[in-house]
């Protein structure tokens, strides 16, 4: 199991006014808690990591599934933790913030490892594509037994055949958590390539859409008059009834 | 071509896209994709003719993925004709597409064939794109 030093400040600003200012200072605000942390009775300890640092870490990190040697500023012990969740800027796909767990060396822990695939598929020397279905496999172990990848060898997989959680072999001390029938590969037949349409086609299909969200509009359209026009005559019709109603109870009184 | 099945409404307002799209943002299925890193409207036709360019190219090698769906109504009125008396007739479809929203993925190919591929499809949209990778983290 890979293992990374990387020490921390905590910061004591919180909101996302100060994390900008982080982030633009090139640096990039954390979050830390696990078991011993909710003990002492805080929720989660924050803190800033330097980004180029932690880029480097992450470079080349087996699924993000490192040991992390934690060092925060003022603290005596380094902390043992993993990264839990790495947020990224949608576009620039920069670091934008960190989740870390800390873990106990002792205790078993759920992670997700990557599958990597071995070999040529037999399926896909015949035309087949390999389809892969799930990335990851949820696996439970020690935190020093972690594996950095699930080997899953296709060598003997053919056309619209597929390969299972419960195929792989694992390491004695691992065991799978979750659906055991879930689908990792799957060879599949290639699909038929379509005619490309011609643009008089495309234009013809277009109108035709467009023919039919009239019509349906037109009808609903006549639906609700008919409904509106039936709606009047009712209110009409009690309106009608209670003047005479009043009527009525006026000649009651005299 | 992408089009509706059935619409409740058969004319809509334009609307803005203001800020970055938040769902469809990360690859989901492909090991490659091409990414938006501007807004904009994505017809019917421009998603078709990319797809077709892309298809074309990688043959029968690997699978492409289309991400957006034109589901918004665009109306025009007919040429020369004064303005007034009612919206124009609907005319065509488009996806409403902002920054960092995926448009195609890939998977089953090289990363070069996925490049090209995606490098003749972006030449038939109108919004900028970029290709980006499936990353480790």
């Amino acid at each position: 199991m890979e293992q990374i030093n990387i020490s921390a400040v905590q910061r004591t600003e919180k909101g996302k006014c100060s994390a900008g200012r982080l982030r633009r200072a090139g640096k990039i605000p954390a979050v830390l808690y696990g078991p011993s942390i909710i003990e002492k009775g805080k929720g989660a300890i924050t803190l800033t990591f330097n980004c180029k640092e932690v880029e480097k870490a992450l470079h080349g990190a087996a699924g993000g599934n490192v040991l992390v040697n934690l060092s925060v500023a003022g603290e005596a012990k380094p902390r043992m933790c993993m990264f839990k969740a790495v947020t990224r800027h949608p576009l620039k796909a920069t670091i934008e913030h960190i989740d870390l767990l800390e873990i106990l060396m002792t205790h078993t822990i759920a992670v997700d490892v990557p599958v990597h695939i071995v070999g040529k598929a037999a399926g896909v020397a015949l035309g087949g594509i390999m389809q892969l279905e799930s990335r990851k496999v949820k696996i439970e172990c020690l935190p020093t037994q972690i594996p950095s990848s699930l080997d899953v060898d296709v060598t003997a997989l053919n056309i619209g055949q597929s390969l299972h959680v419960r195929d792989i072999t694992l390491a004695p001390g691992l065991k799978v958590v979750g659906d055991t029938a879930a689908t990792i590969v799957s060879i599949v037949a290639p699909a038929a390539e379509e005619a490309p349409k011609t643009a008089e086609e495309a234009q013809a299909e277009l109108a035709k859409s467009f023919e039919e969200t009239e019509k349906e509009g037109k009808e609903g359209e006549a639906k609700e008059g008919k409904e509106a026009k039936a709606a009047g005559k009712e209110a009409k019709a009690g309106k009608e009834e209670k003047p005479v109603k009043a009527e009525k109870t006026e000649k009651s009184k005299k | 071509m992408l089009i509706p099945k059935k619409v409740k409404f058969r004319k809509q307002q334009r609307g803005k896209r203001r800020g970055l799209a938040t769902r469809g943002a990360a690859l989901s299925f492909g090991n490659y994709g091409l990414q938006a890193t501007e807004c904009g409207w994505l017809s019917t036709r421009e998603i078709e003719a990319a797809r077709v360019a892309m298809t074309r190219f990688i043959k029968r090698g690997g699978k492409i993925w289309v991400r957006v769906f034109p589901d918004k109504p665009v109306t025009k009125k007919p040429a020369e004709t004064r303005m007034g008396s009612g919206k124009g007739s609907p005319e065509d479809w488009v996806a409403v597409i902002k920054p960092a929203r995926i448009l195609y993925e890939m998977e089953g190919v090289t990363e070069d064939v996925a490049k090209e591929a995606f490098r003749l499809a972006k030449h038939k949209i109108s919004i900028p794109t970029k290709f980006i990778k499936r990353d480790t983290v």
